[in-house]
């Protein structure tokens, strides 16, 4: 369905992504995750026709030409729907007709608004909703027209628990109807629920693809513990490694870091962080999840971006 | 209130399914801005005719107003369109990028149109036009006001922000109203009459004079011709050069 060949684009300053090499079938789930400037955005827009590769070939749904494959094509991007005066509906309508030519539209609209949670505020004008609002509006925009190739940039940035259960929704009736979609996103969560593949890029290169299962299980199940500490005991970590059942300490300023190998040793790293002067002040214990993984290989830390509100 | 009421819920109803519907609605669903967009013009032509200003004097500012409108709004309007993301989104889409735009100026130029539509109205009350002559001056009037939509949208590819293409605008229009005779005139002969012949906005001009009952440069014929060359001018400028200005970054 979705075919990239070598693809690269890289801008002046040396940013940009490939070579890649990426295939999508019919009714994947594929996210692409990556630290800031990893590349992400720019591949999509190659993927969307919105950039032209400098080098590589992109096929979608069997053709090269990107006129003609722009029918297949759903795209939302990081900037939110700017219709002044026009409400969601109406705003939505619009852009479904500039993507398609289909005869049903009309219900394609109300449908993809009901499911986004924008039936209720669908005759309001776009001015007036919150960012949140925006974001959904911008994610019906793209998907109302059924596109065969979804790609959606940053989708939950900005979205509410509902928001985002709503749009894992989104993707897996879309999966089960045989249309693919791609997300850039560094939401773990979202991405190991909603995503049935994951594509990690660093400096513009795939360094892993994979099942969020089979990424994961490559990092173990330990759970990592961090522990705020009073700054002035920071040298007395060296404690903490004569524990059994812990690996991995390390601290920055007044934060420590471990992994739990053995759940049995927590108590007894509680028990000790405690006793020091000025006690443990906070304590929060992780699964490992994709994050920890990009980490793992990577040396880099997947923070979750925003967009620009 | 009622009345209102009603109109703003027909507007909300309407679904905009080309760029031309939903530049139309954009614009009805702000009342208060075309109302403001209406009268300025007004305030500009009432005390000119209410005065009898010379008509060389008035057909210059007629024809400057006409050319501001259509050449300013549509460079801001685009440049600010490709700052919120607008422009991006819609080169992506399947639509032939020349009609997209095409369909967003012939919109701008039916709301310029309304905009100096009193300002025709006043000129045909106050003035002695013959049906011909006013017919010649309302169809020149909307293709200079369509082709400077033309020219101010591809001027905006070019520039910057809206401040920045402001500028590059007028930049632009001041030389065509110049060899338009605007300032200072036609000679008769040499290379500026032949500049003047294939500048619309000398028609233009030389149709409100006529329509004021001054001595116009061209007859009714001439500006019916040139008006129709000057839309089909402006159609082919952008149906050619609509993909570089939704494509510009």
């Amino acid at each position: 369905m979705l075919d990239a060949s070598r693809v690269e684009h890289r801008f002046r300053n040396g940013r940009g992504v490939g070579p890649v090499d990426l295939q999508v079938t019919a009714g994947e789930r594929t996210a692409i995750m990556g630290a800031n400037g990893a590349g992400k955005t720019t591949l999509l827009r190659i993927l969307a026709t919105a950039t032209r590769p400098r080098k590589g070939t992109v096929e979608w749904c069997g053709t090269a030409v990107p006129r003609l494959a722009r029918r297949w094509i759903g795209f939302a991007g990081d900037a939110t729907p700017d219709d002044p005066g026009l409400t969601g509906r109406q705003s939505t309508y619009f852009w479904c007709r500039q993507w398609s030519a289909g005869s049903d539209i009309h219900r394609a609209v109300e449908e993809t608004l009901g499911r986004l949670g924008l039936a209720d505020v669908a005759d309001e004008p776009i001015s007036g909703y919150s960012f949140g609002m925006r974001r959904r509006l911008a994610l019906a925009q793209a998907l109302a027209h059924k596109p065969r190739i979804a790609l959606l940039d940053e989708p939950t940035a900005g979205l509410d628990a509902d928001g985002t259960a709503s749009l894992s929704a989104e993707l897996a009736m879309r999966a089960e109807a045989g249309d693919a979609t791609l997300v850039a996103s560094n939401d773990c969560a979202f991405v190991a629920s909603a995503c049935a593949r994951v594509i990690f890029l660093n400096h513009g290169h795939v360094v892993a693809d994979a099942t969020p299962e089979a990424l994961l299980a490559s990092v173990g199940d330990a759970r990592r513990v961090e522990m705020t500490i009073a700054e002035n005991t920071a040298p007395r970590i060296g404690e903490l490694q004569t524990i059994p059942g812990i690996a991995n300490v390390s601290s920055t300023a007044d934060v420590v870091t471990l992994d739990l190998v053995d759940d049995s040793a927590l108590a007894a790293v509680v028990r000790t962080v405690d006793a020091w002067p000025g006690g443990l002040h906070a304590l929060h214990i992780q699964r490992p999840d994709l994050s920890e993984v990009f980490r793992q290989l990577t040396g880099l830390a997947l923070d979750h971006e925003g967009v620009q509100r | 209130m009622m009345q209102t009421a009603i109109d703003k819920s027909l507007v909300r109803r309407a679904m905009p399914g080309s760029l031309f519907g939903r530049e139309l609605l954009v614009t009805a669903s702000r009342p208060r801005a075309l109302v403001l967009k209406v009268a300025i013009p007004l305030v500009l032509t009432l005390p000119l005719l209410a005065g009898h200003a010379p008509t060389f004097w008035s057909g210059m500012l007629f024809t400057v107003l006409t050319a501001m409108t259509g050449a300013v709004g549509a460079a801001i309007s685009v440049a600010r369109a490709r700052e919120s993301g607008l422009l991006a989104r819609l080169a992506i889409t399947p639509r032939a990028p020349g009609g997209a735009m095409l369909h967003w100026v012939a919109a701008s130029s039916i709301v310029d149109a309304v905009q100096l539509t009193p300002v025709l109205v006043v000129i045909f009350v106050l003035a002695p036009v013959t049906a011909p002559a006013a017919l010649a001056l309302v169809l020149i009037e909307l293709a200079v006001l369509f082709v400077a939509n033309v020219l101010g949208s591809v001027v905006a590819a070019a520039g910057g922000g809206a401040g920045e293409v402001l500028i590059d605008v007028l930049v632009l229009l001041a030389p065509l109203m110049f060899f338009g005779g605007l300032f200072t005139g036609i000679p008769r002969d040499g290379w500026r009459w032949i500049a003047a012949l294939v500048d619309p906005f000398s028609y233009l001009d030389s149709a409100f004079i006529r329509a004021l009952g001054g001595v116009a440069t061209f007859d009714d014929r001439s500006v019916l011709v040139a008006a129709l060359a000057t839309a089909a001018v402006g159609a082919a400028l952008m149906l050619g050069l609509g993909r570089v200005v939704l494509r510009r970054r």
